[in-house]
């Protein structure tokens, strides 16, 4: 399709650098992982765990067999424990070693979703900055068209080679680990992890592609961006805190179950998948609707400035209200109040931005 | 092929822009769109090629509107040469780009043109003299076949001689090719000798539509010297648009027999016919008095 071809010419060269660097990130793991993972583990190849394997490994059939409770890290399924944390001797790492190579792979996703975050934002905003839209909004492509190839180009590519870095660690691990030492469990390779991980980041992605169509100012998306995924922590925390307020021993604990609940759960990765599918559909119809006068302004659409400023109030204002820390004694007063004056100075700094008064800025002009 | 643009309308910031803006466009035919700063013909071409969502009205190329044939943009070229995304590339770069979204555009011809005119072929845009950018926009709006090219203040920046250049690419577009264009330019000189027809737009609204070959049989620029200074029924006639002591400059659209037998029989001291000018006509339809210095 040609607006395929004309959207590739315009951010190959990023594409191509994002790219390399997840699946360069993913090929680096993967390496320092596996040369790490055989220097560490000369267990494996001694000649006392070659002997007691065949034997081991029989008396854990027999276990299995009999459905005696087994304790897994004492015997081998397939394999070593390479995800595994082994805190405890197992059976065939050296004893008190420390390997979580899972964790490893978990921090080079976090990486490249942060590098692959940061990238679109920037060649969103550059399409408004530099007026690149503008081009897209007279050209024989619908508008439809234009953002649902966007959102397949800067989205879909990087997320596929996202997978398919995962798929190169994967598969490069179980072609070098030795079948009989290797063992694919739940901790190293969580397909339910893979999937929410997938879902929330490309959730993260939508909503960074429908800001790009709000917010005209090239770092003013960013911005908004990252204070709000900053605040999801304590969004969920206000929210959760709000729902069992009665209740202080469940309170401590609930954000944290709601976490791993969108985190690490089927049913929490779809929600991901929902949400990404329904800011995606409303960056395309956004962008549909938009009519670019405004396209160097904060908010694009001059009808949504009121409602955003006001959301921007009112989300503020619960997440700080119900986070801080509004006791009687003197010390909660004054972090109440610190807590207060920067809720002020947010909001008048974005009723700034979004509504860009000219008698404030006289003053400015003046001294320049 | 002919383009229609039909009771637009475009209200930014509670401020209507444009209002009822109808105009035809045929086919190998130039047309000149003439307003004060701010009149809002950026915002016309803007709205006209779906930049701008416009408030109502429609803009038809062969009676298919664009909103629901889109494909027919690609026959309909505009760029605002000052809010331009290609300065960030080189003529080599953007050719492929154009070429993707304009399906008849010869790349090789382009780039030939580019070369003729000591455009560097691989150096950004953004790094090319005022000149050099405004060249290279009418090469490339020409490259891209579109049956209508929308070219809003092509000469502003040009010296001379790449105005000329400019210009005679234009004709020979025309010419050639059929193409139409559509011409705003605040130097009317130059759009004088280019365009057929003059549509002039004032206080949002299209206030005039003229064919300047009639326009030229119907219209009379006249210096005139009275003894008692400009009577009143004169002055009511055409526009006043110079007053040099006794002496008179007036423009009268309508130049009928009637009222040169008046003017005859009120016994000018003085009368001479003066070569009119599109500028005339923006002065007679644009111009307050108040804007104006008429006592020099």
């Amino acid at each position: 399709m040609t607006i395929n071809k004309l959207l590739w010419r315009r951010y190959r060269k990023a594409l191509a650098v994002l790219m390399a660097i997840i699946l360069g990130s993913f090929v680096f793991l993967t390496v320092s992982q596996l040369n790490s993972w055989q220097q560490a583990n000369t267990y494996m190849h001694s000649q006392e765990f070659k002997s007691s394997y065949p034997e081991m490994l029989k008396s854990y059939e027999t276990a299995k067999q009999s459905k005696h409770n087994i304790a897994v890290d004492k015997y081998v399924e397939r394999g070593s424990n390479f995800w595994l944390e082994d805190g405890v001797p197992h059976s065939f790492s050296a004893p008190n070693r420390i390997r979580d190579n899972s964790y490893g792979q978990s921090a080079t996703f976090v990486f490249v979703s942060f590098v692959t975050m940061l990238v679109i934002t920037l060649l969103l905003a550059d399409d408004t900055a530099q007026n690149f839209n503008l081009f897209l909004a007279s050209s024989r492509f619908s508008r439809a068209k234009v953002m649902l190839t966007k959102i397949k180009l800067l989205i879909g590519l990087p997320m596929l080679a996202m997978l398919v870095g995962e798929g190169i660690y994967y598969l490069i691990t179980y072609v070098t680990v030795p079948a009989k030492y290797y063992n694919i469990n739940q901790q190293g390779l969580s397909f339910v992890e893979l999937f929410t991980s997938l879902t929330w980041l490309g959730a993260g992605l939508m909503f960074l592609s429908l800001t790009s169509v709000l917010i005209g100012k090239k770092f003013g998306s960013a911005i908004m961006s990252s204070l709000f995924f900053l605040s999801i922590p304590s969004l969920i925390n206000a929210l959760t805190l709000r729902s069992l307020q009665y209740d202080p021993d469940q309170s401590a604990k609930a954000p944290e179950k709601v976490f791993n609940w969108l985190g690490n759960t089927i049913p929490g990765g779809c929600v991901g998948l929902v949400i990404a599918i329904i800011l995606a559909a409303l960056a395309i119809k956004a962008f549909s609707k938009l009519s670019l006068e405004r396209n160097d302004k904060f908010v694009m659409f001059a009808k949504l400035r009121w409602p955003l400023w006001l959301l921007i109030v009112f989300y503020t204002g619960f997440v700080f209200y119900t986070n801080g820390n509004f006791g009687t004694s003197s010390t909660d007063m004054f972090s109440g109040l610190i807590l207060l004056i920067i809720w002020l100075a947010l909001i008048i700094t974005m009723y700034y931005f979004i509504f860009a008064p000219q008698s404030w800025r006289h003053p400015f002009k003046s001294i320049s | 092929m002919k383009l229609i643009v039909n009771e637009l309308k475009k209200v930014i910031n509670h401020r209507t822009i444009i209002e009822d803006v109808s105009f035809t466009v045929n086919h190998g035919e130039i047309v000149g769109v003439i307003g004060r700063n701010g009149v809002g013909k950026t915002t016309l071409f803007k709205a006209m090629t779906g930049i701008y969502l416009t408030d109502n009205g429609r803009v038809l190329i062969d009676n298919q509107d664009l909103t629901e044939d889109i494909a027919l943009k690609q026959e309909l070229f505009f760029v605002d040469p000052l809010n331009n995304f290609y300065i960030h590339y080189t003529p080599m770069e953007i050719a492929k780009m154009y070429a993707i979204t304009y399906p008849k555009m010869d790349v090789d011809q382009f780039l030939t043109e580019i070369t003729d005119h000591n455009l560097p072929l691989n150096q950004k845009v953004k790094y090319f003299s005022k000149g050099m950018q405004g060249l290279f926009n009418v090469l490339l709006a020409l490259a891209t076949q579109a049956q209508f090219v929308i070219l809003d203040e092509p000469f502003d920046g040009l010296d001379v001689l790449v105005r000329e250049n400019v210009k005679r690419l234009l004709i020979n577009a025309v010419q050639s090719k059929e193409i139409s264009l559509i011409i705003s330019s605040h130097n009317l000189a130059e759009l004088d000798t280019l365009v057929d027809r003059a549509i002039i737009l004032k206080d949002t609204k299209v206030v005039g539509e003229y064919s300047l070959e009639n326009l030229r049989e119907t219209a009379r620029k006249i210096q005139l010297v009275f003894k008692d200074g400009l009577p009143d029924e004169i002055k009511q006639a055409g526009t006043l648009v110079e007053a040099r002591g006794r002496v008179y400059v007036m423009i009268f659209e309508n130049y009928t027999r009637q009222l040169d037998e008046k003017i005859a029989n009120l016994a000018p001291l003085l009368y001479e016919e003066l070569p009119l000018s599109l500028e005339d006509l923006f002065r007679t339809q644009l111009v307050n008095e108040n804007d104006y210095i008429l006592e020099k």
